[in-house]
């Protein structure tokens, strides 16, 4: 698959006092494909996730995103422009039901970095467009039968997977999934795949963080591995398979 | 019926049942009453603005008197020394206020949960003090205010004089609640009042979801502001007077036990505080510190009972009633299906 980069990182870093989280990360995503990111606990992995989605600020090195340079664009807006992330923990609007956090995520309007943000949010109700839209994830995503329960009463599965259906009411262009399949049950995982791939045939271009290593080599076109804050592969998964430094570094086969 | 019209079906049942707890107070008609009923719903417009504020947003101020007051001191002092009109007087007063609360709304940015209501202590105790030792502002005296200024409206020959005792200070306090109770509702259902749930629940994800929880939190000092600018107002025409203990740390203390009480977070909250005040405060036959006693039990047995609040408490009941007759309506129809079969 050859297309234009959507997201271009170069030489990006991030050091928290001595220690260095990310390390000369060069990368590039391309329109509508699945990379895995792969990595042991503490390779940088999540910190990557929070420099693209600009819940961290580099410390050095150029983020662009469809040619624009946005290491100054703050994460609200980014997540405006479809930069868009879900947290390795399932987090959740705890006093709302599962239609109202859905529509909290698809309500304000994309302008909403302008006029302080005030634009916009003085509408009474839910817009057509919105509910239609609200309506047809929660079935995409299986959740039609929880959309008037509690979030809070909620199976951690479903909790998960409305993130990521939350996450689609923003309409992303490049989505970030932190671990989605962590504490999820197998056939939980099996439909989650399914979501994934069809996230990605709707044009999305979507960096799955997993340390579930067949579900990553399943359904992903090519897969970025890290150790120790630097990228030490990135390649389709054939490849990386075979790679030297991946099999020492992570999957720890001789 | 369509989705959005049962939404203004909904809403419009909202927003106007408080009018029906005037009923009683109408048809009794007696000055007492009146009285009790304008500070029942004084008390419930203080509910309401630490209900955005707190119960929307999360950011629990006890600065909300302190912000009426200044309100009711710029109006005051406007009007006395300087013989500002009434009405250019409220919106500076008013306006004063918002200022004040976008200051405490930019400290909210960077002390978070208990220093930030450690912060808002300290803001109204900074503001009791400067009235208290002001010459201008009549020290612990105060000001007296001169409600002969309010105007008579005339509607159609029918005339509404807002200075009168009994009934007309009350519509007057009555409507004024009713418009805020309202916006209350609405702001529930806009994209902007949802935001300040979302960012209550969880900051970081909601600002994942492209909201700005700084703006967020700025909107709801503002809009609490002028919520409680308008109850400082409304509290010292109807005493004729204003002092700096309208906005001590123990009226805001209790302005907070009757939200809690009431329930935090919901729009019919201010209203059911209001009538906890009336019964509690005014109309319970036990005199002076005993009152204090008396909510205090209150609110033991509340939040022990109901933790979310008497509305918590109602919505409760109301989802197991109708739990219990889906329930029987199941259990008929198997019986009825049931003897069907037997026949």
């Amino acid at each position: 698959m050859q297309s234009e980069p959507l997201l271009e990182l170069h030489e990006i870093n991030r050091r928290y006092g001595g220690v260095v989280a990310v390390k000369d990360v060069t990368l590039d995503l391309r329109t509508g494909e699945i990379c895995g990111l792969l990595g042991p606990n503490g390779a940088g992995k999540t910190t990557l996730v929070n420099l693209i989605s600009g819940f961290t600020t580099p410390s050095s090195g150029r983020i662009r995103y469809r040619g624009k340079d946005i290491g100054r664009v703050g994460h609200t807006t980014r997540s405006r422009m479809g930069l868009v992330r879900t947290f390795q923990h399932a987090r959740s609007f705890a006093t709302m039901t599962v239609r109202e956090s859905m529509s909290v995520a698809g309500t304000v309007p994309a302008d909403h970095h302008r006029w302080f943000g005030l634009r916009g949010l003085t509408s009474i109700g839910t817009s057509d467009r919105t509910a239609h839209d609200l309506e047809s994830l929660l079935e995409r995503f299986g959740l039609t039968g929880w959309r008037d329960h509690p979030v809070a009463s909620l199976p951690y599965g479903v909790k998960k997977t409305l993130g990521i259906a939350m996450a689609m009411m923003m309409e992303p262009q490049l989505l970030m999934l932190d671990e989605p399949a962590a504490g999820l049950n197998t056939s939980e995982t099996t439909r989650l795949q399914g979501l994934v791939e069809d996230i990605r045939d709707l044009g999305v271009t979507v960096i799955v963080i997993e340390h579930n290593v067949p579900f990553i080599l399943e359904i992903c076109d090519r897969v970025a591995v890290m150790d120790n804050g630097e990228l030490i592969a990135h390649a389709p998964p054939d490849e990386v398979m075979r790679d030297e430094r991946v099999i020492g570094a992570y999957l720890g086969a001789a | 019926m369509t989705a959005s019209g049962r939404l203004r079906g909904r809403l419009q049942v909202e927003i106007f049942w408080p009018l029906l707890l005037a009923v009683p107070v109408v048809a009794s008609g007696t000055l007492q009453h009146y009285q009790w009923a304008v500070n029942g719903v004084i008390w419930g417009l203080w509910a309401l603005s630490l209900n955005i504020v707190w119960g929307y947003a999360g950011q629990l101020s006890v600065a909300q008197l302190a912000l009426g007051g200044v309100a009711g001191y710029t109006t005051t002092l406007l009007i006395s020394l300087h013989d500002v009109n009434l009405v250019l007087a409220v919106l500076a007063g008013v306006g004063t206020a918002v200022l004040c609360s976008l200051l405490l709304g930019l400290a909210s940015l960077r002390l978070h949960g208990f220093y930030f209501t450690i912060l808002s202590v300290s803001f109204a105790a900074v503001f009791v003090t400067l009235v208290t030792n002001s010459d201008t502002a009549g020290r612990t005296a105060g000001l007296l205010v001169d409600r002969g200024r309010l105007p008579v409206v005339d509607i159609g020959g029918l005339r509404w004089d807002l200075d009168s005792g009994s009934g007309g200070f009350f519509a007057l306090a009555l409507v004024v609640f009713m418009a805020m109770h309202a916006l209350a509702v609405l702001l529930r259902e806009c994209p902007a009042g949802r935001a300040m749930f979302a960012v209550r629940d969880d900051e970081a994800l909601a600002s994942s979801l492209g909201i700005r929880g700084a703006t967020i939190k700025i909107l709801s000092f503002a809009l609490s502001a002028v919520v409680a600018s308008v109850a400082g107002i409304l509290q010292i025409y109807s005493f004729r007077l204003i002092v700096p203990e309208f906005f001590s740390f123990h009226e805001a203390l209790l302005s907070l036990l009757l939200l809690v009480v009431a329930g935090l977070g919901y729009t019919y909250a201010p209203a059911i505080g209001a009538v906890v005040y009336v019964v509690l405060y005014q109309a319970a036959p036990v005199e002076g510190e005993w009152r204090v006693g008396l909510l205090g039990v209150f609110v033991i047995l509340i939040v022990l009972f109901f933790p979310d609040g008497i509305a918590g408490g109602i919505r409760l009941l109301a989802r197991r009633a109708s739990s219990l007759v889906g329930r029987a309506a199941r259990w008929s129809g198997r019986s009825t299906a049931r003897s069907d079969y037997a026949e």
